[in-house]
């Protein structure tokens, strides 16, 4: 062997061993990029995993907390209503007694009304009893007299209401068995259930 | 002639043992470089498991909830304010209302 092939073949045999650690350096580094890479990925993952954790812990219990003072506002507005209506009420009953203590002549045109509402209801008997309170007894026997005439055949008795009202008749009819209450007392009893939405609508704006 | 080739295969034998150790070396850092890169990897996915950066989310996010929380309380008082004012103001007319369909109303 010749000293300039020794040489050629030293010379092959460093550059192999070069680009051999080239490639093992470059491989490794390749390799250290991705398990940091992939650490990244993954620590963003968990990052990303563990905020949304925390934030929807927070706002479950947030949102318990928003209940509560719901629920707690919604029964202070529903109290409130109560108890304005509950005034309402017991203001326009007052003023409706007085009324009829007051307004005779006026209530006696309203009686009449009353009375002849029950009476369309009931019609068909020959027979009525009709219950009022004591200071309306004349009132009433007034204006059966003035519908005599268009109840020529018909008997009417005026009787002292046995449960105290604030006004109005309870039309009995004895043959049926069947009664028109129309005192003041019943009808504001039904305008509360049917006349609520409207007055909640005068007095909180429909809310 | 002989001793020639001899001590070629000497040298060559060198350049070889030369060469394994290189590689040797730089397999050693090679090692290394991933070792670290495993280090900085474990560091990373510790970082994100800290509970503590957590809590200063929970708690800017619990700050936010809180003035959402005060706002709506605001506003909640503040309708109840409206609506008893307004049946303050429309009481008598709802007073009317009822008297009126009392007395004359059709049922």
């Amino acid at each position: 062997m010749e000293r300039s092939e020794i040489e050629a073949l030293k010379r092959e045999i460093r550059e192999i061993a070069q680009q051999s650690c080239k490639k093992i350096i470059r491989e490794a580094e390749e390799k250290a990029k991705r398990i940091i890479e992939e650490a990244e990925r993954k620590a963003k993952e968990l990052s990303e995993n563990m905020r949304n954790r925390v934030l929807r812990e927070v706002r479950e219990e947030f949102n318990h907390e928003i209940t509560i003072v719901k629920l707690k506002y919604r029964s202070e507005l529903i109290r409130l209503k109560h108890r304005v209506l509950e005034e309402v009420f017991e203001e326009a009953s007052r003023k409706i007694e007085k009324f009829t203590l007051n307004n005779r002549g006026e209530y006696k045109v309203v009686l009449k009304k009353l009375l002849l509402e029950a009476l369309r209801d009931l019609r068909g008997y020959s027979r009525y009893v009709i219950y009022v309170r004591l200071e309306d007894r004349d009132l009433v026997r007034e204006v059966i007299d003035e519908l005599k005439e268009y109840y020529p055949h018909v008997e009417f008795e005026v009787t002292i209401c046995p449960i105290r009202i604030k006004g109005g008749v309870i039309v009995y009819a004895p043959e049926g068995d069947i009664y028109y209450n129309n005192t003041f007392d019943a009808r504001l009893v039904y305008i509360r259930n049917t006349m609520i939405k409207e007055l909640n609508s005068i007095l909180f704006g429909g809310v | 002639m002989v001793e020639v080739e001899e001590h070629g295969l000497i040298e060559l034998l060198e350049e070889e043992r030369k060469a394994e150790e290189m590689i040797g070396e730089a397999k050693r850092r090679a090692e290394e470089i991933i070792r670290r890169a495993r280090e900085h990897a474990h560091k990373i996915i510790e970082e994100a498991r800290d509970l503590k950066r957590y809590e200063e989310i929970k708690r800017r996010e619990l700050q936010k909830l809180t003035m959402t929380l005060k706002r709506m309380e605001e506003e909640e008082k503040e309708k109840l304010r409206r609506i008893e004012l307004s049946s303050k103001l429309n009481k008598d007319k709802a007073i009317k209302r009822i008297v009126e369909v009392t007395l004359y109303g059709e049922i």
